[in-house]
């Protein structure tokens, strides 16, 4: 039917099915600011768009609706060379991360403030109640509605949005810890074409996946003949004729600390979601038509679910393929070997690190310091309990997808990876080539968390266009984001506390136990991560732990945003809270005691490696948790009296606290590289290594060499995550940006300057000591001065030195560990087991923060996916290992409507020298203390224990009536 | 995939006529065009120019037609804020943009707030088959029933003093595990009414009528849990138990209740 409307204001007609998604029908009129986050659940707003003058989304209307009606999407706003008032108020106010869904933010506020522009809290509220904004967590939009207000009266309007840290340590800093604007904000609040799916061109054919019904099956017979016979089809992939490569899907450095346990595709599913065949196909429609002519057979196994059943004696084997080492196999291999199944396929270890795939281990670790006999001997009190998390998905508004094409006989990925390096090392590896054959870039990502540190969609989106020749795309459907990708690691810990009466912890004792699923991925480093980060925030001579993973059929597990930390840290804090009301100490008065002091040498960490032990033992280089203790117990009232309601006696209001910690990359294996070139008008150019995946590296990086150089941060241009121009870099993972990435920048800018400074001191005819870099970009002597333009001119002219480029490579032997806490004031439903946060106060000390409002939003965003797993995100399965609840909303993904009523993230500075300009992680430490800190309020609150997470209504209701018996 | 938009309502039941079962009624499409959608109909009949879209108050009714949205009743000057109350607890105003009433009732979510919302209230459609001839029905029956006929409006008597509704659910976004409906009407001859409605708790939304009969009997808080707790036999799934759900079903009625009589009593 030919469909008439008027689109942003232009009358259109299409000519096109009835039903045919009003999402493709806008994509197709080039429009980007229309998203698919959840293929048409009316969760996530991705797709909104006004209809006659209402916000709608677009996956959920079809183009007939559209007839003589009024289109308008987010493009309508945008203005050439300038920014609207509610865009600029948002990046102004540091809501913009990714970018994926703040069109649909722009356009929804405009469209309030239009209608009301006194809008309160509660109709911002109620306007953003249809959209999902993960990584932002909706707070600085309430910032920024208020700065838009007073922009549309006074566009000259500027706003306070963040502390001014300067002063802190008396620092004379231009650029660096002061707020300006993110670098790669105002393209994508345009919808400029910045993600990967704005980069797909018209020929491109598409990939979908058959994925296994069954948690566990070996595939018997699989017939593709059918569908390859489809008109259209172009390629259809099985186990029978991918690479025989078995690789890791964890984004790591090489050697990988992980088994190399899967390949494309494999006879053997372990899990419901595995790979079973891939369709290329030149359409959409055509490829999951061809998916439904494959014909397969299953042997079905019973499926492992949990750590218990993985232990067991009787367990059935995930993995019986064909065991081998790089390096210091076990004696016992051949034994190991004996009752190898071919339909498992193989797994390689490229090193030991304690996997016994015959036992279900994938991998195991453990560490001590002191005596703990003599520590638990020496105590008035020992406690032991056990604490258990459940599987959290990372949830990023941008799905995995890839876009690959072959450029003569190169291969081009267009990606969303947190790992441009280790994508082509993987993908040259799985497809046989030489890296230099393949070419990575790394587009805006709308979302990572730490899944995109995995490659799970670049391997077989790469191979099917080595295989073919063809521009390929693939792109997971919300569902298999939740089924196929990977998820936050299930763990089960056994810690045993010892501690006198005074509160003093004696000795420690832990059992980690996790479920890494069915691969490997990070079964070494996230648990090892667990007694790593949540230990040593506590002083106690005596600690011993070991960790073992073991592998199931739950779908797969991976990288998340603080890594093991948040499982850890959830029992030792929980550990100390029970023992704390077990001794009638209060509970902030039993974490001083014992917290973890700036200078204190970290034991413990010398005894925890990823794959590789620290060269030297860490120490607390900087920590101002005794700040953020007293900051967080002013603030949140921690002595003040309950307001409880006498007309509802069962609403019980509780206090809690937990400290959290995470690292700054990680010392003696990561390693980051830049370069910058001064250019001819003495503007600079930045290539970075650095993975920005929305979280602001590229203005770190900006900033840096700003601040280093004395110039105007608009006289810098960074080009980042291009494994073609720029230099390696190990990715964005491990909170390593600021550290690593930005000390390259940093150390770049270094290099540049003195080369500025001696070309400048020659040209000006003065000794290069007696000159100096002034702002903005003046080699400034004491009789003449000159510009780096002319510098610049004089380096490139046919008598010059050559143009002008420092370069940069940043390793460490040295840890910086952020600091900080959760302070958290509960109301909790005594009779239905609803609870209510109605305070959360996250304290982060990141050093100096480079960009004081984007880390405050990185505080947000990580405490409200924090309070998502603590509260109300799982995946779920039945009985044979199907999962049950793979979508957003049922999955129980937060959005506006339960954000804390009083949410506050703060800045607490500490002076650290490890990081550039004393800047330390804010990425990932914001994730490890919701959970213990929302389960001690639970527990002030009611007198009940909530040891798992997520804690659901039924849930605390079941724990109030036990602990009452 | 056929698609009419029919300028009458006799034009549109003779392309319904036509079709049969093959054809399906278009309101706001959040329900047919959702992506979990199994079966897209082969044609689609939209109600949009049918003049389904009035909203009236008389002296006895609200009446609402059944292409009006839910965002449109909560903007509504004329409708109780009780009942807006209720339609915000679909918590997503994109959706509630897009959701007709009429098509909110037709789809009998078990799990939708507005239903209990609407069960507790009494609402009554008109609806119409396919010859045209139009007839009034309770929602209850329309539910319980299992009707398909097409809703013209739907009315909600206006001697609702007060309509209470909580929803228990993981988040604000998910569908709830259950959703409790209050609603108190005085009659003609001042005579209190009580109505009790619940959804998520079993198959489809209920009313609660023996408990109903409870409160009108003036029983106490923790009886009349009780027998809301007795009287519903519910459904386990991911989000909670039946347990939970029978348990719960029973205190947050009960409360509801129990928070409009302390109203009426301070309002006295």
């Amino acid at each position: 039917m030919t469909v008439s409307f008027t689109l942003n204001g232009k009358p259109v007609s299409v000519q096109c099915a009835a039903d045919k998604s009003v999402l493709d029908l806008l994509r197709e009129q080039g429009l980007n600011s229309v998203r698919n986050s959840d293929d048409g659940y009316g969760f996530a707003g991705s797709d909104t768009m006004l209809l006659d003058g209402v916000a709608v989304n677009a996956t959920m209307l079809i183009a007939a609706q559209l007839e003589d009606r009024e289109v308008t999407t987010a493009e309508a706003l945008n203005v050439y060379g300038e920014l609207s008032a509610v865009q600029s108020a948002m990046i102004d106010a540091g809501a913009v991360q990714s970018g994926y869904n703040d069109p649909a933010v722009v356009l929804v506020l405009t469209d309030l403030l239009q209608r009301n522009p006194a809008a309160t809290r509660e109709e911002v509220t109620d306007a953003l109640s249809g959209i999902f904004l993960r990584e932002s967590a909706y707070e600085q939009v309430f910032t920024a509605v208020e700065i838009a207000k007073e922009r549309l009266t006074n566009p000259d309007y500027t706003a306070t949005v963040a502390e001014e840290f300067n002063q802190t340590f008396d620092r004379d800093l231009r650029h660096v810890s002061k707020v300006s604007r993110k670098v790669d904000a105002a393209r994508s609040i345009k919808a400029e074409a910045v993600f990967v799916e704005d980069m797909v061109t018209a020929d491109a054919c598409h990939l979908k996946m058959l994925r296994s019904p069954h948690a566990s099956a070996y595939i018997s017979s699989i017939d593709t003949s059918e569908a390859e016979a489809l008109p259209g089809v172009v390629a259809v992939i099985t186990h029978k004729n991918c690479p025989d490569v078995y690789f890791t899907p964890g984004g790591q450095t090489a050697p990988e600390p992980s088994p190399l346990d899967r390949r494309l595709f494999g006879q053997k599913m372990r899990h419901y979601g595995d790979r079973v065949a891939a369709v290329v196909a030149e359409s959409e429609e055509t490829a999951l038509a061809a998916l439904k002519l494959i014909k397969v057979e299953y042997e079905v196994l019973k499926p492992v679910l949990s750590i218990d059943e993985a232990m067991a004696d009787d367990a059935p084997i995930v993995h019986k393929g064909l065991i081998s080492y790089g390096a210091g196999a076990p004696a016992d291999l051949d034994e190991q070997n004996a009752d190898y199944d071919e339909r498992d396929g193989r797994i390689h270890f490229n090193f030991p690190f304690g996997g016994e795939p015959r036992k279900n281990i994938a991998a195991r670790g453990h560490g001590n310091i002191g005596d703990v006999e003599q520590g638990f001997a020496e105590a008035d009190l020992v406690l032991e309990r056990t604490y258990e998390s459940r599987q959290a998905q990372q949830c990023p508004a941008e799905p995995h997808l890839c876009f690959t094409y072959m450029e003569g006989d190169r291969l081009v990925i267009r990606a969303a990876t947190q790992v441009p390096w280790h994508v082509r090392r993987q993908v040259a590896n799985i497809l046989g080539i030489k890296q230099n054959k393949v070419h990575v870039i790394k587009e805006r990502l709308g979302g990572g968390f730490g899944s995109k540190q995995d490659i799970l969609v670049e391997d077989v989106c790469s191979f099917a266009t080595w295989l073919t020749g063809r521009p390929v795309y693939f792109r997971h459907t919300r569902e298999e984001e939740f089924i196929a990708t990977s998820t936050r690691h299930v763990a089960k810990i056994d810690i045993k506390l010892g501690a006198k009466k005074d509160g003093t912890i004696t000795a420690v004792e832990v059992d980690y136990r996790f479920n890494t699923g069915p691969y490997g991925n990070h079964s070494l480093t996230v648990p090892s991560n667990a007694p790593a980060l949540s230990l040593p925030l506590f002083r106690c001579p005596n600690m011993k732990f070991e960790v073992t993973t073991y592998y199931s059929n739950i779908v797969p597990t991976g990288a998340y945003q603080g890594y093991g930390a948040p499982k850890g840290n959830f029992a030792m804090q929980m550990i100390v809270a029970e023992a704390a009301a077990e001794l009638g100490i209060d509970h902030l008065e039993m974490v001083r005691r014992n917290r973890v002091h700036e200078g204190d040498e970290l034991t413990l960490l010398g005894k925890v490696g990823e794959g590789k032990m620290p060269s030297r033992i860490p120490s607390a280089s900087s920590c101002a948790l005794g700040e953020i203790l007293k900051r967080g117990e002013e603030s949140l009232g921690w002595n003040e009296p309950k307001a409880e309601d006498p007309a509802k006696p069962y609403i019980k209001i509780g206090r809690g606290v937990a400290t959290m910690m995470q690292k700054s990359g990680i010392a003696d294996i990561d390693q980051a590289n830049a370069t910058v070139k001064l250019t001819s008008d003495g503007t600079l150019i930045v290539h970075s290594g650095g993975a920005d995946l929305g979280t602001g590296l590229d203005t770190v990086v900006t900033k840096l060499v700003g601040e280093v150089l004395c110039t105007e941060l608009n006289d810098i241009h960074v080009i980042s995550g291009d494994t073609d121009h720029c230099l390696f870099d190990k990715g964005a993972y491990a909170s390593s940006g600021t550290c690593f990435s930005g000390n390259a920048a940093k150390l770049a800018a270094e290099d540049l300057r003195e080369q500025i400074l001696n070309v400048g001191a020659q040209q000006i005819g003065e000794p290069v000591e007696q000159v100096e870099l002034v702002y903005p970009g003046v080699i400034q002597g004491q009789n003449a001065s000159i510009t780096f333009a002319d510098i610049a001119h004089f380096a490139e002219s046919g008598a010059g030195c050559g143009m002008l480029q420092g370069k940069g490579s940043y390793t460490t032997d040295k840890f910086a560990f952020p600091y900080g806490a959760n302070f958290v004031e509960v109301a909790v439903d005594t009779q239905t087991g609803e609870v209510e946060l109605r305070k959360f106060h996250a304290l982060l000390d990141c050093g100096t923060p480079i960009n004081p409002e984007l880390a405050l939003g990185q505080v947000y965003g990580a405490s409200i996916r924090a309070i998502g797993h603590t509260l109300s995100e799982c995946v779920q399965y039945n009985d044979d290992g199907q999962v049950v609840n793979a979508n957003f909303a049922d999955y129980g993904t937060p959005t506006i409507g339960d954000i804390p009523k009083d949410f506050r993230a703060m800045l607490v500075a500490s002076d650290d020298k490890i990081g550039p300009y004393g800047g330390k992680s804010i990425s990932e430490i914001g994730v490890n203390a919701a959970a213990p800190a929302i389960a001690s309020a639970i527990h002030d609150a009611t007198g009940a224990w909530l040891r798992e997470w997520s804690m659901t209504p039924e849930k605390v209701l079941r724990a109030i009536k036990e602990q009452s018996q | 995939m056929n698609y009419y938009r029919p300028q009458t309502l006799a034009d549109a039941l003779t392309l319904k006529q036509k079709h049969g079962d093959s054809a399906a009624w278009l309101a706001g499409g959040s329900h047919l065009n959702r992506g979990d959608t199994e079966s897209r109909p082969v044609t689609l009949i939209s109600l949009e120019n049918l003049e389904l879209n009035t909203l009236k108050v008389d002296d006895k009714d609200y009446t609402i037609g059944a292409m009006v949205t839910l965002q449109e009743i909560i903007d509504s000057p004329a409708i109780h804020n009780d009942l807006q109350q209720a339609m915000a607890l679909l918590f997503n105003r994109n959706v509630r943009n897009q959701t007709t009433l009429g098509g909110e009732i037709a789809n009998k979510d078990s799990r939708s707030p507005v239903l209990a919302a609407l069960l507790a209230a009494c609402a009554q459609l008109t609806v119409c088959d396919l010859h045209g001839d139009e007839h009034s029905l309770s929602l209850e029956q329309y539910i319980q029933e299992d009707r398909e006929d097409l809703i013209l409006t739907v009315s909600i008597p206006l001697n609702l003093k007060a309509l209470k509704v909580h929803k228990v659910a993981h988040t604000a976004g998910a569908a709830p595990i259950l959703t409790a409906a209050v609603c108190h009407q005085i009659d003609d001859t001042g005579k209190d009414g009580w109505n009790l409605a619940l959804s998520g708790v079993a198959e489809k939304p209920m009313r609660l009528r023996d408990a109903e009969a409870l409160i009108n009997d003036d029983c106490d808080q923790e009886t009349l849990a009780k027998a809301v707790s007795e009287a519903v036999f519910p459904i386990d799934d991911f989000r909670a138990s039946a347990e939970y759900r029978r348990e719960v079903s029973g205190v947050v009625i009960a409360r509801l209740v129990n928070e409009i009589v302390a109203e009426l009593e301070q309002g006295a």
